[in-house]
């Protein structure tokens, strides 16, 4: 994920694109033989104009204070836990992933948000139905899902 | 405005290449302007 186009552009041609090229003479690789990488662009606020304004958060009223801020969704985090419904690991029988990785998500939030006095923030990749959004959530970090 | 990129690399492209290539940049001394986040994965190949 990265914040332009424009830097990734930038950091293809300046830095990736040559490091390729000087690991390729060292393992004795022809690039010219090599194929193309398959490359997908998403942006990632362009499917939702009318939910959001970029740049600008929104606050999640029913979660506890200290970094509850969302962009990307619109007013209700509740009503994206109702449509969870729709896919839901629960209903389907499949174990509860996120209770798992809590202890480390607690340990991270809850110390920085004690160092900065405020929520941690948090990129997540695949947030899916929002089971580990959810927890972030609770234990006050701010999070951006890109799903 | 922020973008996802996902890239597939070619067959013949090896994890081992995908570190050489990290460490080769030095990301971790010299992280690229722009970058949020980046994973890699082995989802198999030839």
């Amino acid at each position: 994920m990265w914040e332009s186009q424009d830097d990734w552009d930038k950091f293809a041609e300046s830095r990736l694109g040559p490091a390729f090229a000087t690991v390729a003479g060292r393992m004795g690789i022809d690039l010219s033989q090599a194929g193309e990488p398959e490359t997908q662009v998403l942006e990632v606020l362009k499917h939702h104009p009318r939910r959001v304004t970029p740049g600008v958060p929104t606050r999640i009223a029913s979660r506890p204070p200290g970094g509850c801020d969302t962009v990307g969704m619109d007013g209700s985090f509740e009503l994206h836990l109702q449509r969870r419904g729709l896919f839901s690991s629960e209903r389907r029988g499949l174990r509860h992933r996120p209770a798992r990785v809590t202890p480390n998500l607690s340990t991270s939030c809850s110390g920085r948000s004690a160092a900065s006095g405020r929520g941690t923030a948090v990129v997540e990749v695949g947030p899916g139905t929002g089971q580990a959004t959810a927890r972030l959530l609770d234990l006050g970090a701010s999070v951006t899902a890109s799903s | 405005m922020p973008i996802v990129l996902y890239q597939k690399m070619p067959p013949d492209t090896t994890i081992e290449m995908i570190e050489a290539v990290t460490e080769e940049m030095d990301v971790r001394a010299l992280p690229p302007n722009g970058l949020i986040v980046h994973t890699a994965v082995d989802i198999g190949g030839a």
